[in-house]
């Protein structure tokens, strides 16, 4: 198989990346700047997870060293090529809008740690900028999950290219896997941690915002579930009899045992059942709760890259 | 002016010459295989297999039909290997559609991309196991035909079913030979190629239906659809962003803006 | 073959029987299907699987392996019964008006047999076979053919019992793919019009291949297709070069250029072997100055009349196909009245039938050379997977032999072709070609006679060796030269020592000529290729095609003479003018008094009409007819026997298998034996076949990555039906099982085979390619462990293509 493992995991943490930062910057645009702490988190995970994606993309070249080639070439009708940029023009935004973020976390003139006091206020000129570079982030981040899925639409393999629905599908996958990391972070502490980073004084979340944030995700769950139901149906009924047997290798052959109970149960029903009920209770979630659900989200989003990046190939 | 192969399915024999002489010609190494329970072998095009016969066993009522189909690179006008190759290693020279060795870097999008599954960029390797590499194809010979020969395929078949020429003079040869063959109790005939992908650069002539042979009946270009996709994926996410997240945090906005000019205060 | 590759393009039907061209002769679909494109000829391939042949074929027809001579009889029953035969043709040409011995009594009458068969010598009294004749001793004919006891009626009534449902019974062939089949090719028995027959081992290898052989000459004299462009039966040869061993006699019973091979029993000198094989009439009464010139060119100055030109030097044999044909050969060896063996490229180990046996008889050997280009099961049988190594005594020597091309030659091809070709490429290490291993060992040999003496140290001392290993004086020795100079009665010098003749018509037999193969004499000589160039005859590479009927007479040198279709004289009517224009190859010119054309006419140039023997057509025979009646050993009409090994009962006739071919008997019972299957234990019929990815007995192509990826290994091919029945699936391991041995092979499960209703019973035939064994790249069971030891009854070949199997699925 030409591509495997190393595909599926960039296709899933640039996705997840892409969502995390579309989910927090609209959660703290919508609020009315409430959540500035969201985007920076979004980030300052996303870039990591961006840079890993693209280290495996280029772990799984035939020829490595030859990766620069990408940059050569700027060629709109190659999602390769779309997405090469994309990864590396969002990692580039991200990294600088981190630096920008961290320099206006040093107050003018404070004497902390010099070196890096310094270089704050060499770069905190540029700040003002951060607010032109997030939108252009949000609209990279729309792009970055996009490419998820038109990269894998945009060839002839049926069980990718048979529909246009793979994209929505990865997009929708994208949000809700992203949703749910900013979500597990929020409730392990690690946001907090990361808010003192900023120059923030690590106060929790509200409650309610987190469960605004559960319920976002639970509902942009539903809407992934009716895709991927919307999806397997449409390539198996629209498609040619070669799709009908790609959706059948994922469905009942070699890859069902992973799709039904990894993507399916794992990654969307049983995350999605927690979340509704924890709603239904009408209180604070259960840390457990969520911690379960989000982890068991991330999951999934990986298994669903993996069945239908290998699926695709199996026929 | 456009060369193209003329492949006479009607034909062909399945002898197999093509194959090994491809190989012979492009110093492909032979694949380790076994049999199957068919006469096809390697199973598969490959990057050390650049053309193969497929043998197809069809019956119609008590008569058996053995269609054998030389696979390979179409060199398709509208070529999806060369419309998603990211870094333009694969491009057209004529009428051939070439990768480019030393600036292919192996991502495998083509492979991918091929409606006729005939490029691949994994490779046996001696000893077991395969490699990542190049991405690797039939070049229609484009050492040989640009200095005056035939492709080696064209040249080896002897059961007169390859030729090779001018593309106008190919599709004037195969529609007589598919016309003189429904005049002669095989209605199905039809040259396969002429406006498919704008036009193969391989041209078949098929006693059958593609579909009998393992050719798509309707080849589709890989990046067709684009514009949609993109959309697909971008309005997604603006469908998303007005459910649930604009009217969640909407409501929490004005729920809070509320608590603010009514003076209530979290205390 | 009568005619050349080249001139399969004239025909308006070719019959594929027994042969599968489009796999083992692929370039011969060039041709074929350049009849089709331009003359809208139909192939017709009757062939008991679906072939790659049968892919491409306008009809396919089914028959049960072994079961030919039932077919061609209905064929020819058709023929006859619509008059459809060539009636001029079959009148002047053949002995069909030919009256034969009243006594004569044929299977309609005996149950089988012929008149004169004697049970207990299993062999026919032949005398109530003969023809009829006036006191003078000319053969008396009815030229009207109505005759009872001519040839014609003769043949009417010995076919009048093969009709379309017997064939449908015998052959398990539908009745109306029978129909198509008889139909298209009977038309080509109309004056204008002509069908090629092609076959090839899957006619041979039968206890009955030559009466199927005699089938296919029958059919194409009763349709007048013999002789003539497009027509002809032509034997598709199995090796590039199998022609050319056989001119050159690699078989017991000749010697080179189709001369008997001297018998002790019957020819005690030279004067008695003259006397003896040299017919009253034809062209073979020449045969003195051909084997005089071939006793020259082997001894040289030594052969003078004074010592019967060393005729005495030849090996006589003493028996025949139960004493040398291959079967004989291997039995003598396990015997061990055979004690060493030398071997130059056959592999018996994979091609030999009941190999098993064979390969046991390797192992009783003293000493085995086999000159091999790579290593095969024969050359390393002592080390085979089942066998001790230890446990063997047979002294083995191994010579490397160079390859085809890496040595300079020619070969000829199965449309008697000879065409030079040069060395392209050294041969690896020690390897050394075929020529230079000879002149080695021919050395060493005369070293030892000189030194040691022995038996008849003579035929070794004397023999001319002037040429060594010199590629270009052996060619001239082939050719033939002039021993002396010699004038003719008016003192000109027509010969002189040391030149070669210009052809045959030169040969002498009073010791001035000598010549190593008197059908090959000319190719070596210089001659036109047709630009005015004078070229070494087998080298000529012109390609005018005078006519435009593919003779390309410029193009090598066909034997005899360049005679590009023989017979030829058939091509024009009993007027000497062409049946139609399209296909005239040579006529008679009247104005100029001789025969002309497109090709050497196979004739005697100046016979007019008029002159006595006009319609003599086929000079070769004394009486200048050709036979459809034809004195065989199992009789002068081909009757339908089963094969040894056969699934039901003749519904012909009482008479169950040919009855003068040999069953041989040795250590039957025995797991290693003469054993023989019965259908209750062993139902299935079984083949064994060529694939085009492989050559032979694998020698020299499973060792070729290339072709061991296409074919990697062995396999049988079964119809769907046997699966379901012996629950195999596809890709499945399965043990293919016989009275002889078994193997375990790869199922390919494939609508191609159909089992047949024969006798009104389902009867299930398989096949299985035979190139594999344990050596090579591409391997497997080897089919020869199944096969039966017994052979044709004339020429001993054995029955690889008809026997009986089981199959279980493997565990």
């Amino acid at each position: 198989m030409t591509w495997e493992w190393p595909i599926a995991i960039d296709l899933w943490v640039a996705g997840m990346a892409g969502g995390a930062y579309f989910a927090a910057f609209l959660i703290d645009r919508i609020s009315g700047r409430k959540h500035p702490l969201l985007p920076k988190i979004a980030m300052f995970l996303g870039v990591p997870l961006v840079l890993l994606g693209s280290l495996l993309l280029v772990v799984d070249l035939g020829e490595q060293l030859r990766a620069w080639h990408l940059f050569t070439r700027f060629r709109p009708g190659s999602a390769m090529s779309m997405g090469s940029w994309i990864l590396l023009v969002y990692a580039l935004i991200g990294i600088v809008m981190i630096a920008l973020w961290w320099s206006k976390s040093f107050e003018p003139g404070e004497v902390r740690l010099t070196v890096l006091a310094g270089l704050a206020s060499v770069i905190r000129p540029a700040a003002p900028v951060i607010g032109v570079l997030s939108w252009i982030a949000l609209l990279l981040a729309v792009l970055l999950m996009s490419y998820t899925g038109v990269l894998l639409s945009a060839t002839n393999q049926p069980l990718w290219a048979s529909t246009f629905l793979l994209p929505v599908l990865f997009v929708a996958s994208a949000i809700f896997t992203g949703t749910a990391l900013l979500l597990l972070v929020l409730k392990t502490g690690l946001g907090r941690l990361l808010d003192i980073l900023f120059g923030g004084k690590g106060e929790p979340m509200p409650s309610e915002t987190m469960d605004a944030i559960g319920k976002a995700m639970a509902i942009v769950g539903v809407v992934q579930l009716v895709v991927l139901v919307a999806y397997v149906g449409g390539v198996a009924l629209l498609g040619t009899p070669t799709a009908a047997s790609a959706v059948t290798t994922m469905t009942v052959g070699p890859l069902s045992f992973l799709f039904w109970a990894g993507v399916v149960l794992m990654g969307l029903l049983i995350p999605l059942g927690l979340q509704f009920a924890s709603m239904k209770a009408k209180r604070e979630a259960i840390v457990g709760s969520v911690l379960t659900s989000t982890s068991l989200v991330l999951i999934g989003g990986f298994i669903l890259r993996l069945v239908v990046v290998l699926g695709g190939q199996m026929i | 002016m456009a060369r193209a192969m003329l492949i006479d399915e009607s034909r062909c024999m399945g002898c197999r010459g093509c194959q090994v002489a491809c190989k012979q010609w492009n110093d492909n190494p032979a694949e380790e295989t076994e049999n199957w329970g068919t006469y096809e072998n390697p199973p598969e095009l490959s990057g050390i297999t650049w053309t193969k016969i497929k043998f197809n066993e069809k019956v119609v009522g008590d008569q058996v039909k053995w269609l054998f189909l030389k696979q390979g690179c179409m060199h398709c006008t509208n070529a999806s290997c060369e419309s998603v190759c990211p870094t333009g290693a694969i491009r057209h020279y004529g009428e051939t559609v070439i990768v480019d060795q030393e600036w292919c870097i192996g991502c495998g999008y083509c492979v991918s991309a091929c409606p006729f599954d005939a490029v691949h960029s994994l490779h046996e390797v001696t000893g077991g196991g395969e490699e990542k590499a190049t991405a690797r194809k039939c070049t229609l010979c484009i050492d040989r035909t640009s200095n005056g020969l035939t492709p080696a395929c064209v040249k080896t078949c002897p059961a007169t079913a390859l030729d090779w020429g001018d593309r106008g003079e190919m599709l004037a040869k195969g529609n007589a030979r598919v016309a003189a063959l429904q005049a002669n109790g095989h209605p199905k005939a039809r040259l396969y190629g002429e406006r498919e992908l704008a036009g193969l650069h391989r041209l078949y002539v098929l006693v059958d239906e593609p579909s009998a042979y393992g050719l798509p009946e309707s080849p589709q270009h890989a990046t067709t659809n684009l514009l949609g996709q993109w959309l697909g994926g971008i309005i997604t996410a603006g469908v998303l962003a007005a459910v649930p997240f604009w009217l969640l945090f909407k409501r929490q906005r004005a729920a809070e803006a509320k608590e603010e000019t009514s003076g209530g205060g979290e205390q | 073959m009568t005619n050349q590759w080249r001139d399969l393009k004239n025909a308006d039907a070719v019959l594929v029987c027994g042969a599968n061209p489009a796999e083992n002769h692929p370039a011969s679909m060039y041709h074929i299907n350049k009849a089709r494109d331009e003359r809208g000829a139909k192939l017709i391939v009757v062939d008991p699987r679906f072939t790659r042949t049968a892919s491409t074929a306008e009809i396919y027809a089914p028959i049960r392996s072994g079961t030919d001579i039932a077919f061609y009889g209905g064929l020819m029953n058709y023929i006859l019964e619509n008059s459809l035969y060539h009636e001029e043709y079959v009148v002047n040409y053949t002995n069909a008006s030919f009256m034969i011995n009243e006594g004569f009594q044929g299977p309609a009458e005996l149950d089988g047999y012929f008149s004169g068969f004697d049970v207990a010598a299993q062999s026919y009294d032949k005398s109530t076979w003969a023809h009829q004749t006036d006191d003078e001793g000319n053969i008396l004919r009815d030229e009207t053919l109505q005759d009872p006891n001519c040839v014609f009626q003769l043949l009417k009534k010995h076919y009048a019992r093969y009709t379309t449902d017997m064939v449908e019974q015998v052959c398990g062939m539908p009745r109306d793919k029978f129909l198509e089949v008889a139909q298209v090719f009977a038309a080509t028995g109309a004056p204008e019009k002509t069908g090629t027959i092609l076959y090839a081992m899957g006619q041979t290898q039968h206890t009955v291949g030559t009466q199927n052989v005699r089938c296919m000459a029958m059919i194409q004299l009763l349709l007048g297709n013999t002789g003539r462009p497009g027509g002809g039966v032509n034997a598709l040869r199995g090796e590039s070069n199998v022609q050319g061993s056989t001119d050159m006699a690699i078989l017991y019973h000749i010697i080179p250029a189709y001369m008997a091979t001297p018998n002790a029993a019957k020819h005690k000198d030279l004067a008695e072997y003259l006397e003896k094989e040299t017919p009253s009439g034809g062209y073979w009464v020449n045969k003195p100055k051909f084997l005089i010139s071939l006793l020259k060119a082997w001894w040289g100055e030594n052969a003078t009349s004074r010592n019967d030109f060393c005729f005495d030097y030849m090996g006589k044999i003493s028996g025949g196909i139960n004493s040398y044909a291959w079967i004989a050969l291997f039995h003598a060896i396990y015997d061990g009245t055979i004690k060493g063996l030398w071997i130059m490229g056959q592999n018996p180990a994979v091609g030999g039938p009941n190999a098993r046996f064979e390969r046991k008889a390797l192992e009783k050997l003293e000493w085995m050379v086999v000159q091999e280009i790579a290593p095969t099961a024969t050359t390393d049988f002592w080390r085979a997977p089942d066998v001790d190594p230890a446990s063997i005594q047979t002294e083995v020597f191994l010579l490397p032999a160079a390859d085809a091309m890496e040595k300079e030659g020619t070969i000829v091809t199965s449309g008697r072709l000879l065409q030079y070709r040069p060395k392209v490429a050294v041969p690896p290490g020690v390897a050394m070609g075929d020529i230079e291993m000879m002149d080695l060992i021919y050395r060493e040999l005369r070293r030892l006679y000189e030194a040691e003496g022995g038996a008849l140290p003579e035929a070794v001392l004397e023999l001319n060796w002037s040429h060594g290993a010199d590629f270009e004086k052996i060619c001239q020795e082939i050719n033939g030269y002039w021993t002396q100079d010699v004038t003719d009665d008016d003192g000109n010098v027509v010969g002189k020592a040391g030149e070669m003749v210009v052809n045959f018509t030169k040969l002498r037999d009073d010791g001035s000529t000598a010549c190593g193969n008197w059908l090959y004499s000319g190719y070596w000589y210089p001659a036109d290729d047709g630009d005015g160039n004078m070229v070494t005859a087998s080298k000529r590479r012109g390609q005018k095609d005078p006519g435009d009927l593919g003779m390309y007479p410029y193009w090598g040198f066909s034997w005899p003479v360049n005679r590009r279709i023989i017979y030829n004289r058939c091509s024009a009517d009993s007027n000497g003018n062409p049946w139609s224009e399209d296909k005239a190859l040579i006529w008679w010119d009247a104005a100029e008094g001789k025969w002309t054309g497109y090709d050497v006419p196979d004739f005697s140039k100046t016979k007019g009409p008029g002159d006595a023997g006009f319609t003599d057509a086929f000079i070769m025979l004394p009486e200048g007819k050709s036979r459809i009646f034809a004195v065989r050993n199992e009789g002068p009409f081909p009757e339908h026997y089963e094969p040894l090994e056969s699934p039901t009962t003749n519904p012909l006739s009482s008479v169950q298998f040919n009855p003068v071919v040999k069953k041989w008997d040795v250590d039957s019972g025995q797991d290693v034996g003469d054993n023989v299957g019965t259908a209750d234990e062993f139902p299935i019929v079984c083949s064994t076949y060529r694939l085009v990815e492989h050559w032979q007995a694998g020698g020299m192509s499973v060792w070729l990555p290339w072709l061991a990826e296409a074919q990697p290994e062995t396999f049988v091919e079964m119809s769907p039906e046997l699966a379901e029945e012996k629950r195999i699936s596809n890709g499945d391991r399965v043990i293919v099982s016989s009275a002889r041995g078994e193997i375990e092979v790869v199922a390919v499960v494939t609508p191609r085979f159909k089992p047949f209703t024969v006798n009104g019973k389902t009867v299930h035939q398989v096949g299985i390619p035979w190139h594999f064994s344990w050596q090579g790249l591409a391997k497997g069971g080897t089919a020869n462990f199944l096969t039966p030891h017994v052979g044709d009854g004339n020429t001993g070949i054995p029955e690889y293509k008809a026997f009986l199997v089981d199959i279980r699925k493997a565990v």
